[in-house]
């Protein structure tokens, strides 16, 4: 849908999800470079750069981890460079040092970095709170309430960041960056603004001598934020209820007032979802409550918000994840002497819950706290349609790392102890469960398993024998695991460190990474050899294809029978990042051999192998395949004990 | 009754496997590598065919030897005698143990059509020992001579394309051969015959395949020729003569089952041979049988073997040996209830 954000339409209106949105901001803002490491709900941003930077004269690459995106924007805007960085919440986590220093050092070129949340981990293993990073770095932060917002504000913090010398942050969420909406559209600039040489006597340094600056750069934004047009107020002169909000909670905080006023039934309620702006002209709740919202959230605008508070008879924090607001609103508010106004918000005992994201239903309950009146109808979790199976998140069907857990899982019974898996992140985390038959017992960053596995790896000096497998997949393998495999093969781990590698940056949808032979822009490159890599550091390495599971146990078997430290690469292209590409091979059911429960197999295809493709036909009591998602695999062909899962000719696709 | 039971709680975990190989290659729930048998997920089956033919679980002896080995009253140290004789091969095999009755019988049993095929182990050097279908008078001398590791050649039994009509001959230790009288009772019980003849080795303990990877350590790169029990205890031939090993190290690696095991002379088999331990070259050869009895009698006929009167004070001493190897196995038995 890149079309519409490339329009040099000005003025008119679109239905835009917030990740085209902030595209369309980029364009409007004239960057010349963006640099992003693929996470939901941030993944759609660069994959949408790319396709458009050669037609738009700018550049832009899926960099192997947030670290090398970010400081790859900071070189460019060494030469003036306009720079969007882009990643979600975790990779904030791991670019904290270079993120601190650039904040040191401020910048040449507009430095923008969106960063986008994820409440509630829906695509995440956790929903860590980005904000907390602005503040440490002491940069300055905004966050979108609205799609437009998403778009406005991208060229809104390239002019900040180059009037403060600054890289400043947005922080997105979920809801914002997937959420669509309709946008006016901006002028899109005629040409991108020239370069500028790097002179001889021009710094980019990050260290303390710019400390006291960076402060000073901080209270020239606060100023900047206390007029800031991404800061509004709406209500009555003195509410009874000031609701301070940013994000999302602007929204779901208007929506739940008109919920509360009308005393709406249940699906009435639910209908009204995102479009009631019309909420506050219903006089009753006008008259009561106020609705101050902060895009700017940090440095927070002081004056401003202390101005709304003392006219205010309470007030409630509206906000996404952690209490960031709320302690900055206290923090203003506490060193006003002989003023106090009582601050209700998240917690244990808070009027909205400390986890998870908000929703209308959260927010209309708190506020019906905050005011003490009837929340008149206590809206119950949607009831799931008839006829829909609940299911829990698996590998899909075909996928090699569903083989190999499978493997590992067997090899590591036969070695008769304890083994001990460690996993990372990507689409090999669901081997958490039951698609891994729950092999994963460490989970932690990216690249941390094989940073705790060499730990582990270390203890057979103790006593410690338990066999440990540490797992990674290609794209993981490139973004954080080469310093720990260097660090495990210097110190001689005893380890098992699998890679998966799937030809796939999988999970966050298949953005190409440095083993891959394509950019972000569609050109090819000449791929980065995982094998070759790891041969390089001096590891022994051994190659295997995931679908020989019996060969595959037998390897592993082998391998963890070995001291020391073993590298095992199990290739096996990701099967939906490569259906339409591949020769499928049709599997069928031999309903004469499958005895159905009388073969006394337990209905292994189905329920241990647990391939969405093998499926039980209920009405003849048999195995089945679900031709429809078979991809053709044909491991399974190997599992079935009576021989009646059948491989038939290939077939062209 | 056996859906009491969990082959993997009350067996595999328990460290009571024989590692027969009789629920083994049938079952897509249980894994085999090496001396390992595991069952990584959990089976649904209540009650299985493997509870049914696993030898570690209860199996009625009084039933088994009615119905193979007829109304003979068995001994109650070495089971029932049909007759018991001191015996050798006519013919050197190469390699044998001790006398080749064994591959003297087999060969003959494969001439006479008793058996189109027999189940044997093969292995080099004695260590890490595979199942196979001996077919010929070759695959019988690839066989002879003693390993000391299970094998789990019963598996080769579960082969989905076995032809279920051929008969066969089956050697194996004494559990080996109480799994086989199990699995034939179950074929009984689902419509299968199949004609089987057997001959159980004495056993007092099988080692771990671990033993292979302790001589490796003891033996830093020496290759195992041969391995051999002796009178003076286990001997290794590393191609440099007999080496005794240590009988510490022979005893940490011996397979936990062995400890609980209360039958030496395979006492269900149709002929049970072992070492005739006062004089080398020569074994003892117990007849259970009818079907026993006509093999034997017709390999001795043919002349295939030396037959001689079995001393009485030799059988008394095999009655005290298999006696006491019952006694040890009851109180470990006892000991841990298990």
């Amino acid at each position: 849908m890149e079309w519409m954000t490339t329009l040099d339409s000005p003025g008119k209106v679109f239905l835009l999800q917030g990740n085209e949105a902030i595209v369309r901001g980029a364009l409007e803002a004239g960057i010349h470079f963006a640099a992003a490491y693929p996470g939901s709900p941030s993944s759609e941003i660069l994959t949408m750069l790319g396709r458009i930077a050669d037609k738009r004269g700018f550049y832009a690459e899926w960099s192997t981890n947030e670290t090398c995106a970010l400081e790859a924007c900071m070189g460019a805007s060494f030469a003036h460079a306009r720079s969007l960085c882009i990643m979600k919440q975790n990779g904030l986590m791991t670019v904290g040092d270079a993120l601190h220093t650039c904040g040191l050092s401020g910048v040449k070129g507009g430095l923008v970095l969106v960063v986008a949340d994820d409440p509630s981990a829906h695509s995440s293993t956790n929903e860590f709170d980005s904000r907390n990073m602005a503040v440490s770095a002491n940069i300055p932060m905004l966050e979108p309430s609205t799609i437009q917002d998403a778009k406005d504000m991208i060229p809104y913090a390239f002019e900040l960041s180059e009037q403060l010398q600054q890289i400043v942050m947005i922080r997105t969420v979920t809801r914002i960056n997937h959420g669509r909406s309709n946008v006016v559209l901006g002028e899109l600039p005629k040409s991108l603004r020239p370069l500028k040489a790097i002179g001889e006597w021009d710094r980019f340094v990050g260290i303390n001598w710019f400390h006291e600056s960076q402060w000073e750069k901080m209270d020239q934004a606060g100023e900047i934020f206390e007029k800031s047009p991404f800061n509004t107020y709406e209500g009555p002169e003195k509410p009874a209820l000031l609701i301070i909000t940013s994000g999302t909670g602007r929204l779901y905080s208007r929506e739940a007032l008109d919920t509360l006023e009308e005393g709406m039934s249940v699906e009435v309620f639910r209908n009204h979802w995102f479009h009631s702006r019309e909420a506050l002209d219903t006089p009753e709740v006008r008259n009561k409550i106020g609705i101050l919202s902060i895009g700017t959230s940090w440095p927070l605008p002081e004056r401003l918000v202390l101005g709304h508070a003392k006219k205010a008879g309470k007030i409630l924090v509206v906000e996404e994840v952690d209490p960031f607001l709320e302690r900055g609103v206290a923090a203003i508010l506490g060193k006003e002497k002989d003023f106090s106004v009582e601050i209700l918000g998240k917690g244990k005992n808070g009027v909205l819950p400390r986890v998870f994201e908000l929703d209308p239903d959260r927010v209309r309950n708190a506020i019906a706290k905050a005011l003490g009146v009837d929340a008149k109808d206590e809206v119950p979790a949607p009831a799931p349609a008839a006829g829909v199976t609940a299911r829990e998140l698996t590998f899909c069907a075909g996928c090699p790392h569903r083989a190999t857990f499978f493997i590992v899982k067997q090899a590591l019974e036969l070695t008769e102890t304890q083994g001990v898996v460690m996993g990372d992140i990507g689409c090999y985390t669901l081997g958490a469960q039951r698609a891994g038959h729950y092999l994963i017992s460490f989970l932690g960053c990216m690249g941390a398993g094989i940073n705790a596995a060499e730990g582990l790896g270390q203890l057979n000096r103790f006593g410690f024998d338990q066999p440990v497998v540490a797992f990674s997949g290609d794209s993981t393998f490139f973004h954080s695991c080469l310093p720990g495999l260097v660090n495990a093969r210097y110190h001689n781990a005893n380890m098992l460190f699998v890679i998966l590698d799937n030809s796939a940056t999988a999970m966050t949808g298949f953005q190409p990474h440095p083993g891959i032979g394509r950019t972000a822009m569609g050109h090819p490159a000449e791929p980065v050899s995982i094998q070759k890599v790891v041969e390089a550091i001096g590891c022994p390495v051994t190659t295997a294809d995931p679908y020989d599971v019996e060969g595959g146990i037998r390897l592993v078997y082998d391998l963890l029978k070995q001291p020391g430290l073993k590298v095992l690469i199990f290739q096996q292209p990701c099967v939906t990042a490569h259906i339409r590409t591949i020769e499928k091979t049709k599997i069928w059911v031999d309903p004469e051999l499958c005895r159905g429960d009388a073969c006394g197999c337990g209905r292994f295809c189905s329920r241990i192998w647990g391939c969405p493709a093998n499926i039980w036909d209920d009405a003849n009591k048999r195995a089945a395949i679900d031709e429809v998602v078979c991809a053709g695999c044909g491991v399974c062909v190997s599992l079935c004990p009576a021989g009646a899962i059948k491989m038939v000719e290939k077939e062209a696709v | 009754m056996v859906a009491e039971f969990n082959l993997k709680r009350d067996v595999l975990q328990k460290g009571l496997c024989t590692l027969c190989g009789a629920c083994m290659d049938g079952c897509p729930y249980l894994k085999n590598i090496a001396d390992h048998l595991v069952m990584p997920f959990q089976c649904s089956a209540g009650e299985g065919r493997c509870l049914a033919v696993c030898p570690c679980l209860p199996t009625d002896w009084e039933d088994v030897r009615k119905r193979f080995l007829g109304d003979s009253a068995a001994d109650p140290d070495i089971g029932v005698i049909a007759g018991v004789y001191k015996v050798r091969a006519k013919h050197p095999i190469s390699r044998c143990q001790n006398g080749g009755t064994v591959s003297a019988l087999l060969a003959y049993g494969m001439d006479a059509g008793l058996g189109e095929s027999a189940l044997l182990t093969r292995s080099s050097g004695g260590l890490e020992p595979e199942p196979f279908w001996a077919k010929s008078p070759e695959d019988i001398q690839e066989a002879a001579g003693s390993k000391y590791f299970a094998a789990g050649s019963l598996r080769l039994l579960n082969d989905r394309h076995r032809q279920w009509d051929k008969p066969v001959m089956v050697v194996g230790r004494p559990c080996q051969i109480r799994a086989l009288r199990k699995i034939q009772i179950h074929e009984q019980s689902t419509g299968h015959t199949s004609p089987v003849l057997s001959i159980g080795l004495f056993c007092t303990w099988q080692l771990s395949w671990s033993f292979g990877d302790f001589l490796a350590q003891e033996f830093p790169g020496k290759k195992v020729q041969r391995i051999a029990i002796s009178l003076q205890g286990l001997e290794v031939d590393f191609g440099e003569g007999p080496q005794p090993v240590s009988m510490d190290g022979v005893r940490a690696h011996m397979r936990s089952a062995c400890h609980y095991c209360l039958d030496m002379t395979a006492e269900l088999a149709d002929i049970a041979v072992g070492a005739f331990e006062q004089e080398a070259g020569w074994n003892t050869l117990i007849v259970r049988s009818k079907a026993g009895m006509d093999w034997f009698e017709g390999a001795k006929n043919r002349g295939d073997l030396l037959v001689a009167a079995y001393p009485e004070a030799e059988l008394q001493r095999l009655k005290a040996a298999a006696h006491n190897k019952a006694r040890r196995g009851l109180e470990k038995i006892r000991s841990e209830a298990v």
